[in-house]
């Protein structure tokens, strides 16, 4: 018994969907902010998949800002403003540049949707909670409860968002 | 709000006479475009003013007061004693203008009138809304308290650990008492953070602390 051509394809679109349903949409493992010079000054691991202890986040941080940098260079292109997108094997790497030149980075599973409207909610995050707090210095580590509390919001409501999808 | 026209002087005095002739016939009609010059400013009527201001403006305006502020004291009691006298300087203006505003030039003399003009019409003109509650202490006899979920001039400021108890609706304390004292009612304001279990972020109380004279005052009022 052969099937017939739209039998055959039915049975793929429903074999992929219950793929979906068993593997629901990617998360996020990691979350880093670096100052224009550089610097790492706000890191933040979700899971266990993106955990690094310090020094070795700091390292990453300047390694990407290097790269970042050289990319702007190395671009055949004119006016290239930097890496925006690394995908590798196992994950991905999201940057958005700001105009001023603060980094933001997300380390995610491979195929992850929407992390450039995250970012972007992010920067608007940094924008209210960190620059508008009398407390804080410039290019210095980030220690703002009000920050960390809505980014954490943020991402939860991202997360509850891609489940949805 | 006075705003220079384009047009030569003769011409504009032309235009005048002319809609002043169709006022004159009876049409009601207030002129968009007309415009009035007034020879002294002090004449001019004072405006309404604007309604809605940029709260990210004010933000980092304020960040950058209490940044400055900063900069000039060694301690943090110091720090706040500063950010109430700014806000005291504001208090005694919107007392003014709120007076000639919004309530006719009445003047309040009662305790519970003053109190209730400032958590309704102090607070709706600057933060946009009316306070959240207002209550009467329990302990002393001259104690009353404005409570806020989160004041505005907090909504963006994380206090770092380190400077303890330290609260930045010292500024709102100030205006506060600001106004309590240019109305006759001079007090002790200060602005605490109150814990509240079930949410991470404490709510805020603003302690008016009245004066003896006050109290007697109202004794004898009855």
């Amino acid at each position: 018994m052969c099937m017939s051509h739209q039998d055959s394809i039915a049975l793929k679109l429903s074999l992929i969907d219950s793929e979906k349903k068993r593997f629901p949409m990617a998360a996020i493992y990691s979350l880093y902010i670096i100052n224009k010079s550089g610097g790492l000054i706000f890191y933040k691991d979700y899971g266990s998949a993106g955990r690094m202890d310090t020094n070795d986040s700091l390292r990453v941080a300047s390694l990407w800002h290097s790269m970042h940098v050289i990319s702007q260079q190395l671009s055949p292109t004119t006016g290239c403003s930097g890496i925006e997108l690394l995908e590798a094997d196992t994950f991905d790497l999201h940057c958005f540049q700001s105009l001023t030149g603060t980094k933001f980075f997300v380390v995610c599973e491979p195929g992850t949707q929407h992390m450039e409207s995250l970012l972007k909610d992010i920067y608007e995050l940094y924008t209210d909670y960190v620059l508008k707090n009398p407390f804080y210095e410039m290019e210095m580590p980030i220690r703002c409860e009000l920050f960390d509390i809505n980014l954490s919001q943020a991402v939860q409501k991202d997360r509850v968002a891609m489940l949805g999808r | 709000m006075f705003l220079r026209s384009s047009r030569p002087y003769s011409e504009k005095r032309q235009a005048n006479k002319g809609s002043s002739k169709r006022k004159s016939r009876g049409e009601n009609m207030i002129g968009v475009g007309k415009i009035k010059q007034y020879s002294n400013v002090l004449d001019k009527p004072l405006s309404k003013g604007k309604q809605e201001v940029s709260l990210s403006a004010f933000a980092f305006l304020f960040s950058e007061l209490v940044q400055y502020n900063q900069t000039q004291v060694d301690n943090i009691a110091e720090l706040e004693r500063r950010l109430e006298d700014a806000g005291y300087a504001v208090g005694a203006r919107v007392l003014e203008l709120l007076c000639h505003r919004d309530k006719g030039n009445r003047r309040e003399t009662r305790l519970l009138g003053i109190l209730s003009f400032v958590h309704s019409t102090v607070w709706k003109v600057l933060f946009g809304k009316v306070a959240d509650s207002l209550e009467k202490g329990t302990e002393h006899e001259d104690e009353y308290m404005i409570s806020e979920k989160e004041l505005l001039v907090n909504r963006f400021i994380s206090i770092p650990k380190d400077m303890g108890t330290f609260n930045c609706g010292a500024f709102v304390a100030g205006i506060v008492r600001g106004v309590l004292d240019s109305a006759g009612f001079p007090a002790v304001v200060t602005a605490h953070f109150v814990p509240v279990e079930g949410q991470q972020r404490p709510r805020t109380t603003i302690l008016i602390k009245f004066a003896e004279e006050v109290l007697r005052r109202e004794a004898r009022l009855g």
